[in-house]
């Protein structure tokens, strides 16, 4: 199975993090899946870590999930990470995406916080599309995928 | 889980090292680190204990250029091998586009080989997905030892099924077979995510 965004859909989603970064003052959010890939980034690149950064997130965040079921929660909706300068607010969109945004003293977490709710409200129902296949076919049909040939690395 | 951008012309697969504890999986990753030029390649990360065992994962970013046009990223990790960190395996599994299970070759380590293979097959199915989907390779580690099974009894015991899996004979320790093996399950995923696409 393939994950596929269109330029469209894109655009929205930057548009949804752009508009959450100004509103928040946080310096960078990403989205990215549970498996920890990234898939749209917005703000700071964060010293050039941001797939790294999205590796742990993921890990982090998983491993909260099971600490809820150990607790007979469903779910922590959303965990904070509280650093002296830098901290990071990690949220589930939907059953296969997180928003996690990094912010430092210029904001606060709760700010952070309620613009994350009211972006991930937003975010979610463009992906319920996404993930129901429903925007792929709008996708650049004249698009074709060729190898190159010789080895990969 | 692939992941397409069109906008920004990006390809994401997402690639990890199966086997049992000590197969040398960490040792594949840091042998790529370290051949892999280094406009392709990011930092590894690895979350391991005190011991260097892997405790959660070790994480590589490499990129490349596979189909024309397109930046195509391998995100590579390894699981934990030691059999109590099954719910980490999962963990890391999870939305992976293709799998290098690593083979300890050592004669003792068959038992555990075929343990881990089986736990493999098992944490696939607990994502409905399984072997037959998944684009994935062998790679026989350890071929340097004095103490090895031959690779016909390995394929004996693992590489049974009715389409042979691709074998690569490795000595991760010392680099031989490594970028062999990652070429191996690239091209793969590759071709895979090509024919899904194009069809
Ligand atoms: N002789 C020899 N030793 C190897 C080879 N590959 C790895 N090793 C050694 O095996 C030991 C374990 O290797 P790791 O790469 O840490 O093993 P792992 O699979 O990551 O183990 P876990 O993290 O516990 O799952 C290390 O001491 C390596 O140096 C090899 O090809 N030959
Ligand atoms: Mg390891």
């Amino acid at each position: 199975m393939a994950f596929v965004l269109n330029p469209a859909t894109y655009e929205v989603l930057e548009a949804d993090l752009d508009e959450f970064l100004k509103n928040s003052e946080a310096n960078a959010v990403m989205l990215c899946d549970r498996g920890g890939n990234i898939i749209v980034h917005s703000g700071e690149s964060v010293n050039d870590s941001v797939d790294l950064i999205s590796a742990l997130v993921a890990g982090a965040f998983a491993a909260t999930q099971q600490l809820a079921a150990v607790l007979g929660e469903d779910e922590f909706t959303a965990i904070f990470h509280q650093g002296k300068q830098t901290s990071i607010f990690i949220a589930a969109v939907e059953e296969e995406v997180l928003l996690l945004a990094l912010f430092d003293n210029n904001t606060t977490a709760g700010l952070v916080k309620m613009y994350a709710f009211n972006a991930i409200n937003k975010i979610r129902s463009t992906f319920t599309d996404v993930m129901s296949g429903e925007d792929v076919e709008h996708h650049d049909p004249t698009a074709s995928f060729v190898i190159n040939k010789g080895p990969i690395f | 889980m692939a992941l397409v951008n069109y906008a920004k012309k990006e390809i994401q697969f997402k690639i990890v090292y199966y086997g049992p504890g000590l197969c040398g999986k960490t040792t594949n990753l840091e042998q790529i680190h370290a051949l892999v030029p280094a406009k392709s390649k990011g930092n590894l990360t690895s979350l391991a204990t005190s011991q260097d065992r892997t405790l959660f994962f070790d994480f590589l970013p490499l990129h490349t250029t596979v189909f024309e046009g397109w930046t195509t990223k391998f995100q590579m990790y390894t699981v934990p091998g030691q059999v109590k960190y099954n719910s980490t395996r999962k963990l890391v599994l999870r939305n992976c586009d293709g799998i290098v299970f690593c083979v300890d070759s050592q004669w003792d380590k068959m038992p555990e080989n075929l343990e881990s293979y089986e736990n493999l097959k098992e944490n696939l199915e607990l994502q409905n997905s399984s072997l037959t989907q998944m684009p994935h390779v062998l790679q026989y580690n350890k071929r340097d030892m004095d103490n090895i099974a031959p690779n016909e009894y390995i394929d004996y015991l693992i590489n049974n099924g009715e389409v042979r899996i691709p074998v690569i004979e490795a000595s991760a320790f010392n680099g031989n077979g490594v970028l062999e093996t990652l070429n191996a399950i690239a091209k793969l995923v590759s071709t895979d995510f090509q024919e899904k696409q194009n069809k």
